[in-house]
Formats: C-alpha cells, sequence, structure tokens
C-alpha cells in the first residue's frame, strides 16, 4: 500500500513535527531552548527501558517517558526564569550535553554502546493518531486564556506581569509542556529505529529542532509542523543530486531566510485576505 | 469647578478618619548613588483621587513602579489595606487589586484592542489545561465568553468599542493609552496607578479623560496619578502631593498648592 520508503520519511516527519511543535510551545512565551534533544532522550531512553525490560504497554511507557521529562524540564526552568534570549539559549544547551554525557555513561542504559533490541511499536497510525490530537490542542490553545497568556508575555514580558499574568506559572507551564511533547517524540522515535544512542540526541538534534520552526515560521502553530515536514522531505527529494543533496539544502535555507525571513508561514499568510490579495496582484499583472 | 468642590469637602472628612488604602512609609530608593526617593512618605485614602506632581526627575513614576511591583525599594514599607506589598510579585499585587499604566505605553502591539482587554481579565479568570481540553466541540467556554463580553462592554465604557478589532499599534497615541486604561480597569482593581494619562493627547482628548477619571473614581476606584498637566490636576484632583528630589515638599488640597510659596519656589518657578 504504502512503500516502506515513504513509511520511514512519514515516520520521521511526524517526529519532527512533534518536536518542532516542542520548541515551540515555550518558544511562544519567549523561551528559546536548545534543550529539545535532551528531553527526547529522557523520552526515548524511559520509553524503552519500560517496554522492553519490563514489558509494559506501548501507551503506558510514551506517558511514562514524556512525563518523566516533563518533571525534569520544570527543574532545568526554575533556574532559566529570570534569563532570556541568548543567555537561556547557553543553558539550555548546557543542560542539553548534560543529559547526553549521562546516557552516554549511564551503564543500565547502555552505556556508549547504546541501547537495542526495543520493540518495533511506532506505526503511521499511532503516531499521527498523537500529531493529529497535538494539533487539536494547540488549535484550542491558541485562543485560550492560557494562549493569550503566553502570547502576551512574548511581546512585553513585564506588561503582561502588570496585568496580572504570573510569569513563573506560565513559562514553567510551557516549558515543561514543551519537554512533555519532546519526550512523546522520543518513545516514538525509539521505538521506529529499535535502537537508541546518546549521540542521537545531542545538540544537532536540538538545533534542527530550532531550524524546524525558524524555518516554517513561530507565529502561527502550523509554522513549525509544515517547517519539519518540509526539511525532513526536501533532502530526501534531492537524493537524486547523491552527496551534493546537502549543499542544495543547505542553499534552500539561505534562499528562504532571504525571501522569507520570519519563516514560511505567519498570521498574515493564514489569513484568508492575504491570499485574495496575492491573486489579485498576480491576475493584474 | 463645583464639582471640585463638593470631592474636596468629601476628602476632609475621610482624612481624619478612616486609614489610608494605600500607605507608603519612608520610601527609599537609590540607583547607583543616586537617591530616586528618600524616605517617601505618602497616604492615599480611600476613594480619593490623588495626584502626585513635581518637576522631571522628581521621582514620580519611581514611585508607581515601587508601588506596582515593577522595581524592589531599597528601603522601605508598602501597605495596601494593611497588608505588607514588600517581596510581592507584580501580578499578585495586580490580583490583590492594585493596577498601572505606563508612562510610555506598554499595550500588546501585535494583539487586537479586544485581545489586548481580554489578557487583562487573566488573573480574573479561573480556566486551566483541563477545561481547554475536555471543553466539548463547537462550544466556547463559558469563562472565554464572559470575558469577551466584559471587555467589549470596558471599551464601550472607555469609549473606543469601534476601534475592538484593528491591531493596537495602528491606533493614535491618545487612544493607545485609552487601551491602556481599559486594561487596568479590566483587572478590576481597588487602586488604579496613572502615570501621566494625558501625555500627547489633544486638549479634547484631555477633557474626555479627565472626566473618564472622575467617571472611574465615581465607581469606587481610588486613582493615583502623576501628570504634568496643572490644568487636569488642579480641575480633578482632591489631594496633591509634590514632591522635588525624592522627597515630599507639600501636600493638601488644589487651591492650598496653588498658594504654597514652597511649591511655586520648586515647581512653578521662582520668579512669582
Amino acid at each position: 500500500m504504502i512503500s516502506p520508503f515513504l513509511q520511514t520519511i512519514l515516520i520521521f516527519g511526524g517526529i519532527n513535527a512533534m518536536m518542532a511543535l516542542s520548541l515551540y510551545l515555550p518558544f511562544s512565551g519567549g523561551q528559546l531552548s536548545l534543550a529539545q534533544g535532551g528531553f527526547m532522550a529522557i523520552g526515548a531512553y524511559t520509553s524503552a527501558v519500560l517496554t522492553r525490560s519490563f514489558g509494559i504497554p506501548f501507551g503506558l511507557a510514551l506517558v511514562a517517558g514524556a512525563s518523566l521529562s516533563s518533571v525534569v524540564g520544570i527543574g532545568v526552568c526554575f533556574p532559566a526564569l529570570r534569563i532570556k534570549g541568548i543567555y537561556l539559549l547557553l543553558l539550555t544547551l548546557g543542560f542539553n550535553e548534560v543529559i547526553r554525557v549521562f546516557f552516554l555513561n549511564f551503564k543500565y542504559t547502555g552505556g556508549v554502546g547504546g541501547f537495542g533490541g526495543i520493540p518495533p511499536l511506532t506505526n503511521l497510525f499511532n503516531l499521527y493518531l498523537v500529531l493529529t490530537l497535538l494539533i487539536f490542542f494547540f488549535h484550542r490553545f491558541q485562543n485560550s486564556r492560557l494562549g493569550r497568556a503566553l502570547e502576551a508575555i512574548n511581546q512585553d514580558q513585564d506588561a503582561a506581569e502588570a496585568r496580572g499574568v504570573s510569569l513563573t506559572r506560565m513559562k514553567t507551564f510551557a516549558f515543561g509542556a514543551g519537554a512533555f511533547i519532546a519526550g512523546l517524540a522520543g518513545g516514538f522515535y525509539a521505538h521506529f529505529v529499535m535502537f537508541i544512542e546518546s549521540e542521537s540526541f545531542g545538540f544537532y538534534r536540538s538545533l534542527e529542532t530550532m531550524i524546524f520552526v525558524i524555518f516554517g515560521g513561530s507565529q502561527v502553530f502550523w509554522g513549525p509542523i509544515v517547517g519539519a515536514f518540509l526539511v525532513t522531505f526536501i533532502p530526501e527529494s534531492f537524493r537524486f543530486l547523491q552527496k551534493f543533496r546537502f549543499e542544495f539544502f543547505g542553499a534552500c535555507l539561505v534562499l528562504m531566510m532571504i525571501l522569507r525571513p520570519r519563516g514560511l508561514l505567519d498570521e498574515e499568510v493564514c489569513q484568508w485576505r492575504w491570499w485574495k490579495e496575492k491573486f489579485r496582484v498576480g491576475g493584474s499583472k | 469647578m463645583v464639582e471640585g468642590k463638593v470631592s474636596s469637602g468629601r476628602i476632609e472628612m475621610n482624612l481624619e478618619k478612616t486609614r489610608p488604602l494605600l500607605d507608603i512609609r519612608e520610601a527609599t530608593k537609590t540607583f547607583g548613588g543616586f537617591n530616586a526617593l528618600n524616605k517617601l512618605d505618602v497616604k492615599i485614602q480611600k476613594g480619593t483621587i490623588h495626584a502626585i506632581i513635581g518637576p522631571n526627575g522628581s521621582g514620580k513614576t519611581t514611585l508607581i513602579n515601587l508601588v506596582s511591583g515593577l522595581l524592589k525599594p531599597t528601603s522601605g514599607d508598602f501597605f495596601f489595606k494593611d497588608i505588607k506589598l514588600n517581596g510581592l510579585r507584580p501580578d499578585r499585587r495586580t490580583a490583590m487589586g492594585i493596577s498601572r499604566t505606563f508612562q510610555n505605553i506598554r499595550i500588546f502591539n501585535q494583539m487586537s484592542t479586544l485581545e489586548n482587554i481580554m489578557i487583562a481579565r487573566h488573573c480574573r479568570t479561573r480556566s486551566g489545561l483541563l477545561d481547554l481540553i475536555f471543553r466539548p466541540p463547537f462550544k466556547p467556554l463559558r469563562e472565554e465568553v464572559e470575558i469577551r463580553k466584559k471587555a467589549e462592554e470596558l471599551l464601550q465604557f472607555i469609549g473606543i468599542f469601534h476601534r475592538k478589532d484593528l491591531k493596537a499599534s495602528s491606533l493614535p497615541l491618545g487612544e493607545q493609552r485609552l487601551i491602556e486604561m481599559a486594561q487596568a480597569l479590566a483587572t478590576e482593581p481597588e487602586l488604579l496607578l496613572l502615570d501621566e494619562p494625558v501625555t500627547g493627547m489633544t486638549p479634547k482628548e484631555k477633557d474626555s479623560v479627565k472626566s473618564l477619571i472622575q467617571k472611574i473614581s465615581k465607581m469606587g476606584i481610588t486613582v493615583l496619578f502623576i501628570e504634568h498637566d496643572m490644568r487636569v490636576v488642579m480641575d480633578i484632583s482632591d489631594w496633591i502631593t509634590v514632591i522635588n528630589f525624592g522627597q515630599k515638599i507639600a501636600e493638601g488640597k488644589p487651591d492650598q498648592i496653588q498658594r504654597d510659596p514652597v511649591v511655586i519656589d520648586a515647581y512653578l518657578g521662582k520668579e512669582r
């Protein structure tokens, strides 16, 4: 029905979209994190150990991994509450390394040798079911009391606080929920590739997640999702260029930043009016 | 003018009997060796319109920032309804009923006017994550409907309802100040702090803000405001505190202040 190749790409696309959402949530409250790879690792290792060594059902293991990741995320968030921008980026980057090196040396989960023999439980159905639920959640969150509060913090955090928004609560929530989603993505990843090692959750994973969000646009939640799928698919579609395909992918990124520096999708693009005007201008030429 | 006299009468009675709504004791704020405020005592009585005036750099905005919690005092105590404010974060103070506007308008530029007001209902509403997830489809939360209704009412009260769907940044300065006032009111304050509410407005807009402040006061909200426009200050305030170099140099009713030689010296110019 679906070729194994396409299936692989779709699954990686879905996992990447989840990762992108996990970064988007704290980012929409002004917190840029380079620790998403670390949270993914916690979710991946926890759920893998639970299913392989304890025979716990996949769904339960996923939630357990994501919850642990979320708890750790909230723990990281507290020292990070008062810092912003580049400093927060460095703090989270440091944390990502802490997690990576921990799993590199933690004997119980295989250490340097990695952790194998994970049952292949991820499939298109359960992955996309969860992704759909997440999209549904983000859709509701966007126009809710909490979503507005997060947006207000992003625009001017002092003013938001003066209007009664608790920075501590909202930021902790955003960071913790982001870590939860990253943990889910990690669980799906582990049960798809069946072998995990700490190197797959290093700095590059976090950076890649950030590329998804910046490429797709960080103003609306569809941006990171579209970004994640495109960034997953584009290098594959250049496969005929063989070893040079990443050159072309890089060129795509550069072009993108020149043409649409705020990302592919922003609030304007998502409005019907924008398309109408585009169409009219195109027609009159 | 008649109205001014009536309200000053009300004040005389209040000052003697009731405890102040906001009690500022020996507030001191030092910025790297410079005393922005130096042991300032101010008492704000419930139900009054209280103005703070003083030359530029005399510490007026610092005082509001200390009361609203944006800055931490170097020393001194702040009591609101006999509860000590020191150490409370700004959002807690807002929840207690202290709300403010900023001198350099700080509304959320990327949001619509209505959303700007809706955000300020945050601390008076409860709905959380679970309400969000388990709400039945196609039926907005009851609380969400209430937030919207309340916000629309406030926009009507303040007179910019026709702007509700426009982006806040696209409105003229005067209306942006009004948005901020509506935001502050949306948090249901008992004490409203206004930092130069009529700066940058046309005379006509100033008049409407003047009557707006009086209307707010009639609703039972105590107003503390900073203003440079003496006509506005003298017309609407019940009580005036004059500060200079971070210290109180005079206080009293508008007509007393106008006659006070110390004030005329420090503030209105020496040659008089």
